[in-house]
């Protein structure tokens, strides 16, 4: 049994002008001790799908269909007190930008003291060894949990964060664009420490990120994500070294690179899809080189080629039903 | 070469900021040096890249650089001519041939304007165009140039309707409708999307084509540095430890702090080997000493005299200049 199973999941955002559907039949599976990787970019739904494992999708959104099954339970049956114990005992987050994520009026110590508290680690001297030896596991010496967060840099306040998510070693973690926004020997530093931490506690891990080297070094499997469709599953290096999807192999070619030879870089042309009125088409066909006429008529389904799920008409010889 | 060929000379810039630090329980007033004796050249037609991390100076140098802050030191000339020396009312002048543009589209352009208003206003300023319809025309053309087509659904068009690659134009069409000579892009793409990053980087290449404009490209991103920059300055702590043509920065790095900001860049590539940094301490304390390599407390390859004389760029290959102390040999 897989650890996570998201099925056919749609999420929508009601609004005034009417209703956006930021997730659109997302299928994918977490296996034990995995990292999947989320990739796509801005607005393309990867964030919405990563909170409504979570159930934090809350109002204007809501999940319209689907199925999010976490160790064989459906958790679109849990009351929210149920939801409530499996955050951060089973699930837990690292947000992006932890500067916002952190309590700027308490020291890191208690920060830390608070949540292993609500834990039901209620004896003091526990509470402050334990707060001790999860700093010393991020890289940060405990000396230093009378800080404040201002006091720390935004590399370590990312530490501070990962210990926080780390604290009830949850089976599975949500990465929420972990490195994004810090220095490139900070980034290193923290994709090294993730890295290890992976190993130490045998993870899983959901990593949502923009950027493809990151992925690269931290995760076995990806789905690229474009207008709230998974438009390509596959292992990372199947991936890298043969994307299927027009959008896949886009994204790979705009990446600049310092190692190897200096190429000409190719950019994606227009605009991601306005999620609103979206056509009944293929998102990517107007920004594809490869669309066909086909591509404008009707939304390509999920086929599967060489144990690769691709989303694209180039790839299935189905008819349009419309 | 003439000081027509160079469109900017820069001499020993410095700026320190006054801080206090704390000496037991008393406070001691002190200097933050943030840019600290810089020495560099811009030809005509050139895209120098500064790479660095947070908190090196870039940012600072730039403000001195247009005169936005006052230099603690040093000289800036600019097509030959002492900036300092010069009165507000001919900087002001002299800005229109220097410009500046900024990471954040979203911070930088007045969500009250449209579009096309953002790039009136510049005309007025400045002062550049005769009538209303003149400035229509050249607002079309700029629109154009920068491709933010068709122009009309653009025009009427306010920052919140758009995406942050489209404002990063219009921030591009603002700088360029005043024909700069050179122009200083500050992380312009660090806050955009991978795919649209190129696109920018792309305009950036063909006006310094089109217009043989000069610039300095900030950033701290050595991948899409090398896609622009035809020379690198690799700076630590406000001061230039590295510099050279980028491919050979790239290919063959010197200082041992360019070797680990090389070795620290994630790839794309899921079957390159991940190498351990080669730095001693990154935690490490750091000051800002008045001699010696402020490199040193990280550096694993630092030995004592390193703590007592300031390393100075020493040409190690044909312009490829390195400020450490294994290299100086004088």
């Amino acid at each position: 049994m897989s650890l996570l199973e998201v099925k056919n999941l749609c999420v929508d955002y009601e609004m005034r002008r009417g209703t956006a559907r930021a997730v659109n039949n997302v299928n994918f599976t977490l296996e034990k001790g995995e990292t999947l990787g989320l990739i796509g970019e801005s607005g393309c739904g990867k964030t919405t799908a990563a909170m409504s494992i979570l159930g934090f999708v809350t109002s204007p959104g809501r999940i319209a269909e689907g199925e999010v099954i976490f160790k064989g339970k459906n958790l679109r049956n849990f009351t929210d007190e149920q939801m409530r114990q499996l955050r951060g005992m089973s699930m837990s987050i690292v947000r992006q930008e932890a500067q916002n994520a952190l309590n700027p009026v308490l020291t890191v110590g208690e920060q830390i003291g608070e949540v292993l508290r609500e834990h039901g680690i209620r004896n003091k001297i526990d509470v402050e060894d334990r707060v001790d030896s999860l700093l010393e596991m991020v890289g940060i010496s405990p000396e230093r949990k009378k800080s404040y967060p201002f006091e720390f840099s935004g590399g370590m306040r990312q530490r501070v964060m990962i210990a926080l998510a780390a604290i009830a070693e949850p089976e599975l973690m949500i990465l929420d664009e972990p490195i994004t926004g810090l220095d490139v020997i900070v980034q290193r530093q923290l994709l090294n420490l993730l890295n290890d931490l992976k190993n130490k506690m045998n993870l899983t891990a959901l990593l949502i990120a923009h950027d493809l080297s990151v992925i690269a070094e931290m995760c076995s499997r990806v789905a690229v994500m474009y207008g709230g469709f998974i438009v390509e599953k596959a292992d990372v290096v199947d991936l890298y070294e043969k994307p299927l999807h027009p959008y896949s192999k886009a994204l790979i070619e705009s990446y600049p690179r310092i190692h190897g030879e200096k190429k000409k870089l190719v950019s994606i042309p227009g605009s991601p899809p306005h999620l609103l009125s979206p056509p009944e088409s293929c998102l990517f066909a107007e920004r594809c080189k490869k669309a066909t006429e086909k591509c404008f008529r009707c939304i390509p389904e999920e086929t599967i080629i060489d144990s690769r799920m691709v989303r694209c008409h180039l790839y299935s010889e189905e008819e349009c039903n419309v | 070469m003439s000081d027509n060929e160079l469109v900017l000379k820069v001499r020993n810039l410095k700026k320190y900021f006054p801080v206090k630090q704390k000496e037991g329980k008393r406070n001691k007033k002190a200097m933050l040096r943030a840019v600290d004796g810089l020495n560099f050249d811009v030809k005509r037609g050139e895209i120098l890249g500064f790479v660095g991390e947070s908190g090196c100076g870039k940012s600072t140098m730039s403000r001195t650089i247009l005169r936005l802050i006052s230099p603690t030191g040093g000289k800036v000339y600019h097509c030959g001519e002492d900036i300092a020396a010069m009165s507000d009312e001919e900087m002001r002048k002299r800005r229109r041939s220097m410009q500046m543009i900024f990471q954040d589209p979203f911070g930088s352009i007045n969500p009250r304007r449209s579009v096309s208003e953002t790039i009136r206003m510049v005309l007025k300023i400045h002062k550049i165009c005769d009538s209303r319809a003149e400035e229509d025309s050249v607002i079309r053309n700029i629109l154009e140039e920068v491709g933010l087509t068709p122009v009309e659904s653009y025009w009427d068009k306010f920052p919140a309707m758009m995406s942050g690659g489209q404002l990063q134009r219009v921030s591009m069409a603002r700088v360029l409708v005043l024909k700069p000579e050179f122009i200083i892009a500050d992380e312009p793409v660090s806050m955009l999307d991978v795919s649209v990053r190129i696109g920018i980087l792309d305009l950036l290449l063909s006006m310094r084509e089109k217009h043989n404009l000069s610039f300095i490209y900030i950033t701290h991103d050595l991948a899409t540095a090398r896609y622009v920059c035809d020379r690198i300055a690799i700076m630590y702590m406000g001061r230039i430890v590295e510099t050279g043509p980028t491919e050979e920065i790239l290919g063959n790095p010197q200082h041992p702090y360019t070797k680990a900001l090389i070795a620290a860049v994630p790839e794309p590539d899921p079957t390159r080997e991940i190498n351990e940094l080669p730095l001693k301490d990154w935690t490490a304390e750091v000051g800002g000493e008045d001699s010696g390599c402020r490199f040193y407390p990280r550096c694993p390859v630092g030995i004592d005299s390193c703590l007592l004389k300031t390393p100075i760029l020493t040409e190690t290959a044909e312009g490829h200049k390195t400020a450490c102390l294994s290299f100086d040999k004088l």
